[in-house]
Order: C-alpha cells, then structure tokens, then sequence
C-alpha cells in the first residue's frame, strides 16, 4: 500500500489516539463512534470533503480503529489516512450507512456494552440520529460523548501551532491586499479575486465558510450575502476573512472607510474596538477563565459607551475545520468558565453596529495563548483606516 | 424599513408560499417549523451564512409567516427577507433556540396539532433535534415533513433558470482557464487563483463545496484534499468546479492529460465517459424517471467493459445551496422512481476510477429538461486533452 499524505507524524497521530483511549477507560466506556470530520482528521488524518460526504470511525479502548465508508471514498483513505481497517457500507436507496454502523458494533462483540456518540455535529443530522437509534436499538448502550476529542483539540501541539502560523501569514497578506484595493469606485468582486489569489498561490485552503464582507449597510450584516457591489465614497467595508493550511484557520477583521469625509461616529467606534481588542488580547492569559476575556471586552466597550452595543460573543477558538464554519467552540462568552491554557488559540473579534446610524466598526485579530501573555498570529492596522 | 435586496419578485415569493400553504393543509398539518436555509431562502429570500448561524422558520396555513433568530442577525433579515415578523431568541448558555421556537408555537395556539418539522437537514443536528423534541414535549405533535418544500424546489422557475444560466455560463469559463493552464510544472495553486478569480470577478458566489482538484494520485479521489502540488509529465488531473450565482448552482467536470505519452487506457476510458454522457443526456427527457437516467449511464459503461467500475451516482438536482454541498436530492441511483418534467436541472458525471493502474477519467456537464430533449447550460470538451 502506498504511503498515506499525512500532516504530523505517525507518533503524534499514536500518541492522540492513547489519550483517547484513556479517555473512554475513564468514562467506563468501551469506545466511541465519530462523525465529526475535524476529529477524524486529528485522529488519523482522513482528508476529505466534509460533512456532504458520509464518514464515520470506531475506536474502542482495546485498540479497535476502523473507518465506515463506501468504496467510492476508499481512494480518500488510502490518500490520507493512517488507519487502513475499513468497514464498507454499500449503499443504496435502502441501505443506511447505519446498517455498517451496527456491523462494526457487532464486529467487535460491543452487546451490552456502553459506547461514546457524537450528536453535536454536522456529521449527524437530526434524520441520521434516529436512523443510527433505530439501527442501534438496544444492542449497546450509546453516550453522548460529542466534547470529548473537541476538548483535547483546544490545546494545540506544535505542529498544529506552526499551521496556524502559517494561516495567519498568508491571511495578513491577503488582507493587506484587500485593505490597499478598497478604494471609492472599486468593484468588490476585483479585491475579492485578488486577496483570494494570494491564498492560493501560498498553497492555503480556502476558507470553511463565506467570508462576511460587504459595502454599504451590507457592512452591518456580518455575514456573507450574494452579489457584489461598488465600493462608494463615505462608504464602510466589512472584511471578516480567513483561510486554512492544512485546513488549520487563521482569521481577521477590520471595517475600512472610504473619505473624503469621515463620520466622528466612525472614529469613537474605533476607538472603542482598539481599546476592547488590546484589553481582551491581555485577557488571553492561562488561568483566566473565557468569561474573563469576554468581561474585557465588555468593560472596554461600556467605558466608551457602547455597553447598550454588547454582541454575546467577542470570538472563539480555531483549529482545523472543515465547511460550513471555521468556528468552534468554546465561544468567548459571558460567564463561560473553560480556563485558559498555554497552546490555545483565539481570534478575537471587537463588533459594534449601529442600525439607527447605519454605521458599524470592527478589528479582529488571532492569538497563541503563550506561558505568559501571547503570540499575536494574525494583524490588522490599529489606525483607523481612511482610503 | 429600507426595501430588503431581492432577487425574486415578491410576487413569486407570495405564490411559493401559497403553494407550501396549499400542501400543508393537504397534509392535514397546521404549519410548518423550517430549519433549512435553503428553504428558507426560496420562501423569503433570507440570505446568510447558512448552518452555522441558527436560522429557523415557521409557516402557518392561516398566513403565518415568522422568522426565529437572535437579534444580531436581524440585520440579515432586514436586508434580505420580505417577512418582517420577527421572533427573537435571547442566546446565552442556559437559553436554548428551542425555547423561542416553543415560544412561537404558542404564540400562533399550537397546543395539540400537527406541524411539520425538518429533520434531514444540516440545520438540525442529532442534538439540535433532541432539543427541539425535549421544549416541544406534547405541545403539539411534530411531523417530518424535510422534503416537502425541497421537492417543490426541484422545478425551476424562469427567474431561477435565469441564474442557473448565468452560473453556468461563469463555470464554462471557468473551466477553460483550468485546461489551458493545465501543462507540465504548473502549480495547481496558480491554476485555483485564476480559477477563483474568474468566479469573485463575475459576480459569482464561492462554490458551496471545495472543489474536488487534484494530479496524480489525489485525481482519483474525485474529493478535495488539502496541498497544492505540481502537474506532472504524463499526469491526469481532475476538475469537478461549481460556483453559485445568486446561490443558484453549476457545475461541469473534466479529466485533462499532460502527454507527451497518453495510456491507451484513458483513450478507452475517455470514449467510455463520452457515450455514457451522451446517454444521460438524451434519456434527460420529461416522463423519464430518474432511475432510467442512471440505467442509460450504466448501460453505455457496461458496452465499454467498465461494468465492474460503476459508482452508485452520476449526478444529481442543482438549486441554491450553501456549503458544505451544493449537492441536492434527488441523486441519480439505479432505481429511483422519480419521474422527470420541464424545468428540472441536473448535473451528470461520468467517473471511472481505477485503483489498480491508478487511473482515472471524467466528463460532467449540467442541463436544464425542457419539454422536449433538454438544454446544455455547462460544456467541457468532447475530445481527449492531452497538454
């Protein structure tokens, strides 16, 4: 057999599926069933299109490791995966992948037995979980273990941290380009091209999902929308972008103006959000809890005056994922009492959107929590931008 | 309220909702909770990130017509939706959206009847719906009505083939900066710019899928894999391109050789793939069912030996989607009973793959089904490539 691509070494890929393993011994459970992309990836490396394409694994605590998948996604096992223990599903109109779920139970004698699931992803519509409880029925006993690899995946290894790093290079450049093009008459869809260039031509993935970018009070969105128009004087752009390497995302943001004239609302705003992004950026220090962070922000912006302005979340760790979204939990939020460790990573982003005014201002930048303080991997001009 | 930013006429948007209204009440349903944004957009025009941003939407027969969200992305709404009834959902950790989905089923005096609900969609996953089902409890009885509105969906109207055509017109340019750039020493990350730049410049949607590219041996997992790589000498590299436009999705496919020296085997694959599409093509009839558009694709791959080689797909309906696919049911399988009319869209690709001598071949093109025979709205090459 050919040599799989793999990002890390085999001894990483050993060294996580151990602590798996343990993790389940402590659970008293037996195994678990994924079908989370993102944590299949860490844990044997299979590349793949996502969430569209059926994936699913067994671990279990005596070393069991199989993939399920039809022969049409073998090529993609065999491309990228250290795991060569497949259980085929053949599918048909009416044959569930689940039917193969239920076989690898089987396989490996788990009747009675108490074995993890995941039911907080997209690898598990709300259909796919009755089918899996209808296939399963009462022949083990399935937990919800959906945390479980998502908690290990927080703290990043070095490996994972050069990756982000390197997200983070081709993301800054990209938005370099984006800032140097958003000029009065210039067409979204030509910065859009050239700033997702310079992803590509760095080797980068393209992004989990659409950016959030637009002109006009398309800016106060947020959130992608179709159709691309022109940039206009006294306008707002909104850039929430990002890319991966090695599908590990590196993201940020900024709102830049174009003059001639510059709306005093505007240069409060930013104000604000430079002085909330450089409070929660020294929030970001181990043995602080999230919630700290997101208080930060909060007492940044309420001393500026935007208390009434408050989103519930001002960022949110990154790590590899594929589409539809580059975020994962923990979200930075109120009273969230995950505690900071050195190797996590946060992109951190300052919001505010004015929908009397129809004005709205934003810096965002990504963070390596170190032992003390941390490594800022992603940059965006603290000035306020004027173009 | 500024007038939202449409892209249908609300007339059209009025009669979609009368015939969802219609059928609602055939079924003997009082309404109808809606978690898929696809639908969701072809009901209202909302227009957002998709999954990852908790969207949902109840349609009663009596003209209800409510959007659930949080109040950060009312501007979406107020951008895009021609609904303006708003029910919002507070998000913190203890407030779960279903709490104000419960809460609109007792606004509108639900208690004790029957209403749709969407379980086959990425809009709900296992834990959302487990959620749902737990604030529901016995308020009223929740009935899996997912394809309803997918399957009115699956006939276009004339505004809706009017953005097809347009995606496809954006794809077939697409695809002929792919093939001319792709020589020997080139770099797939400089072919994937110009690519993306042709898309961002006309105004089209990034595809909602990562598009599965690939030389060499990563040309036969017809799935996207992360790193960019070099074209060889004598290398075969897939293309399987979409992009949306308006959302409304195209897409075409293709295998192209760099010589000097070609298999005889991709000679023989390739007029395999050629009849197999034409096949497709003429038996893409109204009154046809979809599984004799499978059969004729199987029947021309069996006449050039390839009978062992046959995937279980080749192809599928085509609409406004938002990743992770731009894939939409009905797929192509053996068997499907689905009869084919007017207006319906579908992509077909003829794949073979080989693992043994690591080769691979492909042709995919998308067509509209008119009353008679059926217009070709994305093209590749009918002739071998070799560069």
């Amino acid at each position: 057999m050919v040599q799989p691509n793999i990002h890390f070494t085999r001894e990483e890929f050993a060294q996580r599926q151990t602590r798996v393993r343990a993790a389940l011994s402590d659970k008293g459970l037996e195994g678990m069933l994924l079908f989370k992309i993102e944590d299949m990836y860490w844990l044997c490396g299979l590349d793949t299109q996502g969430f569209v394409i059926f994936h699913a694994m067994y671990i279990g605590v005596n070393g069991e490791l199989t993939h399920i998948t039809r022969s049409a996604d073998v090529p993609s096992i065999e491309y990228s995966s250290i795991c060569d223990d497949i259980h085929l599903w053949v599918d048909s109109v009416e044959n569930s992948p689940f039917n193969a779920v239920r076989e690898t139970l089987e396989r490996f004698n788990l009747k009675g037995k108490r074995v993890g699931v995941q039911h907080d992803t997209f690898g598990l519509t709300s259909k796919m979980g009755r089918d899996l409880s209808a296939a399963v029925g009462d022949y083990c006993e399935l937990v919800d273990t959906s945390d479980l690899i998502r908690l290990m995946r927080v703290v990043k290894t070095p490996r994972e941290l050069e990756y982000i790093r390197e997200a983070g290079k081709i993301i800054d450049r990209a938005m370099a380009t984006g800032i140097e093009l958003t000029r009065a008459g210039a067409y979204e869809g030509d910065i859009l091209a050239e700033m997702h260039n310079v992803i590509w031509r760095a080797g980068g993935d393209p992004p989990a999902s659409h950016w959030p970018v637009g002109s006009g009070n398309k800016a106060l969105l947020v959130r992608y929308a179709t159709g691309r128009g022109t940039v206009a004087e006294n306008d707002q752009i909104t850039y929430e972008i990002a890319c991966g390497f090695h599908h590990y995302h590196a993201a940020n943001m900024v709102a830049v103006t174009t003059g001639p004239k510059v709306d005093d609302r505007h240069r409060r705003m930013h104000e604000a959000c430079l002085d909330a992004l450089t409070s929660v950026q020294a929030a970001l220090r181990p043995g602080n809890t999230v919630g700290d962070v997101f208080n930060a922000h909060a007492e940044a912006l309420t001393r500026h005056g935007y208390g009434h302005a408050l989103l519930k979340a001002c960022g949110y760790t990154m790590g590899a994922t594929w589409a539809p979204s580059w975020m994962e939990q923990p979200m930075i939020v109120g009273d969230n009492p995950l505690v900071l460790e050195p190797n996590m990573t946060f992109f951190t982003h300052m919001i505010l959107v004015d929908r009397e005014s129809g004005l709205t201002m934003s810096l965002g930048e990504q963070s390596i929590v170190l032992e003390d303080g941390v490594e800022v991997v992603t940059h965006v001009p603290h000035e306020l931008i004027v173009n | 309220m500024p007038e939202p930013t449409i892209y249908f006429s609300r007339e059209e948007f009025a009669e979609r909702q009368a015939r969802v209204r219609a059928e609602l009440s055939e079924r003997g349903l009082h309404g109808m909770l809606l978690f898929k944004i696809e639908d969701i957009y072809w009901l209202t025009g909302l227009d957002t990130q998709g999954w990852k941003i908790f969207h949902a939407l109840y349609i009663g027969v009596e003209g209800q017509l409510t959007h659930i969200t949080r109040s950060a992305d009312v501007p979406s709404i107020e951008y895009s939706s021609v609904c303006d009834d708003v029910h919002l959902w507070i998000d913190s950790l203890d407030n779960s959206p279903f709490n104000a989905v419960r809460e609109v089923l007792e606004r509108f005096n639900l208690k004790d009847k029957r209403i749709g609900v969407q379980h086959d969609t990425y809009g709900l996953s296992s834990r959302m719906g487990q959620d749902l089902a737990a604030a529901v409890g016995d308020y009223c009885e929740l009935i899996d009505a997912s394809d309803m509105v997918r399957l009115m969906r699956v006939v276009k109207s004339p505004q809706e083939l009017e953005y097809l055509r347009h995606a496809g017109r954006i794809m077939d340019q697409v695809m002929i900066k792919a093939i001319d750039m792709t020589w020997p020493n080139a770099y797939e990350g400089d072919i994937w710019a110009e690519m993306y730049g042709i898309i961002l410049r006309f105004g089209g949607d990034p595809p909602a899928a990562q598009w599965p590219v690939g030389s060499g041996d990563k040309a036969m997992l017809v799935r996207y894999a992360t790193g960019r790589n070099m074209i060889g000498k004598n290398d075969q590299v897939t293309y399987e391109i979409g992009c949306g436009y308006r959302h409304y999705h195209a897409a075409n496919m293709i295998a192209v050789l760099t010589g000097p020296r070609v298999d005889d085997r991709h000679r023989r694959m390739h007029y395999a793939c050629l009849e197999a599409l034409t096949s497709v093509q003429d038996a893409l009839r109204p009154g046809n069912t979809i599984g004799e558009v499978f059969q004729a694709h199987a029947r021309a791959f069996t006449r050039h030996g390839y009978a062992h080689a046959l995937l279980n797909a080749c192809g599928y309906t085509m609409g406004a989607t938002w990743s992770p696919s731009w894939m939409e049911q009905p797929l192509i399988l053996r068997d499907n009973p689905f009869v084919i009319q007017p207006n319906m869209a579908f992509f077909t690709h003829m794949i073979l793959v080989d693992r043994e001598s690591r080769l691979t071949m492909s042709l995919g093109e998308q067509v509209i089904v008119l009353d008679k025979g059926n217009e070709i709205i994305t093209h590749v090459p009918h002739e071998l490539i070799v560069h």
